[in-house]
């Protein structure tokens, strides 16, 4: 068997060695191939799969004192510092009772979401609860005191080919993540979306909260893929399916 | 040959979903992520619900009696994306589940993978990379 992996290895190095595209591309500056597809240009359609990830917020931000106050006093699941876990029914997590998962903590979900470009308008479709956000391109400012959201008024623009968007007119009932940073009306994000390649993107956020924390600060780049083929689902949260869950789930394995 | 190849297969994707992450909605605190247990039995449910899907099987211990063990698993969106159907698991069928099981003694855990008859592999979606830390590891 080792010997015919050996064979199989000389002879795919032969056959590499030997081959004119061997020599082309090192006698020869590289030429993109042909069958690679160009990095479309301010056009981010299509289905993105980003990494889960937990807790968006450095320790060396500084939350406020009221912030830093009611981070402590929720109960999750995820331990950080020197907070206690819950693990039933008494985990303080917003989206258990179906409140909207909210931005930017839904991009990091086990959920894909969508991009849909209309014109003077993107549309951003996350798959988990089935949010929708519109994102306006159509040249209007940025309100200066919209009403308070779930996940608040964006307007966005190009720069270069790097999508921006900015977000402000959030309610203060959402999580930034799944630890349970809290923010306040106050929060401005400016998401930014940068192509990398064909099925590569990254997302920047940059969190901008005086009230809530000392410093603004920017989360990313994350890498974030196209997933082809790739349809969004339902999945929308209801109170029956979350009174199951902890019936048959949550409570027997989580209940000391 | 050819069975063995898909298995083989079906293996390799089994792997490979182990390591994209599998719960969004709640963390994994309330299982040993560090246990490991594989268990033998009949299914007696499968319920394709949201917010996590999950299965029951009946184990029969060395003295004969019965326990009923209840696997959870993602969203059934999620799973379909890893190959898993609503019908893939029927009452009656045996398989033999891998999973984290509770800390609290109770007969439930976070499926890791399960063996079906026919020697198909199923992952669950994977999440042993998210730890109770709050940070990824």
């Amino acid at each position: 068997m080792r010997n015919r992996l050996l064979k199989m290895t000389v002879a795919l190095g032969a056959v590499l060695v030997s081959s004119p595209a061997f020599f082309a591309q090192t006698a020869a500056p590289a030429q993109p191939a042909k069958s690679q597809p160009e990095i479309p240009a301010r056009d981010f359609s299509g289905v993105w799969y980003g990494p889960m990830e937990l807790n968006m917020v450095p320790e060396s931000v500084g939350m406020q004192p009221w912030a830093e106050a009611k981070f402590n006093s929720e109960k999750t699941e995820y331990k950080v510092g020197n907070r206690p876990t819950v693990k039933d029914n008494t985990n303080t997590d917003p989206i258990l009772h179906c409140d909207p998962v909210g931005i930017p903590r839904i991009y990091w979900s086990i959920h894909p979401f969508e991009i849909i470009q209309l014109h003077g308008r993107i549309m951003l479709y996350y798959e988990e609860f089935r949010e929708v956000r519109d994102v306006w391109m159509d040249g209007r400012p940025l309100p200066k005191d919209p009403d308070p959201t779930w996940l608040g008024t964006s307007i966005g623009h190009w720069d270069g080919n790097d999508l921006v968007v900015d977000t402000v007119g959030f309610n203060d009932k959402t999580w930034l993540d799944s630890v349970g940073h809290p923010h306040s009306r106050d929060l401005h994000l400016t998401e930014r979306f940068h192509r990398v390649n064909q099925d590569t993107m990254e997302v920047s956020i940059t969190f901008d909260d005086p009230k809530a924390y000392k410093t603004s600060w920017t989360y990313g780049p994350k890498t974030v893929k196209l997933k082809p083929g790739w349809e969004i689902g339902e999945l929308y949260c209801t109170v029956e399916d979350e009174k199951n869950f902890e019936k048959d789930i949550m409570n027997p394995s989580g209940k000391p | 040959m050819k069975s063995n190849r898909i298995f083989a297969f079906i293996l390799f994707a089994g792997l490979l979903a182990v390591s994209a992450p599998l719960f969004a909605h709640h963390g994994q605190a309330a299982v040993d992520l560090n246990k490991k247990v594989t268990l033998k039995g009949t299914v007696t449910n499968f319920e394709w619900v949201n917010p996590h899907a999950h299965f029951s099987i009946d184990v029969k211990d060395e003295s004969g009696k019965i326990q009923n063990w209840t696997m959870e698993l993602t969203t059934p969106l999620m799973l379909q994306r890893l190959g898993w159907t609503r019908t893939i698991l029927k009452a009656g069928d045996t398989v033999t589940a891998t999973f984290y099981p509770a800390k609290n003694g109770s007969t439930i855990g976070i499926l890791d993978n399960v063996l079906l008859a026919d020697g198909t592999i199923l992952g669950r979606g994977g999440s042993t990379h998210v730890g109770e830390q709050g940070v990824k590891q």
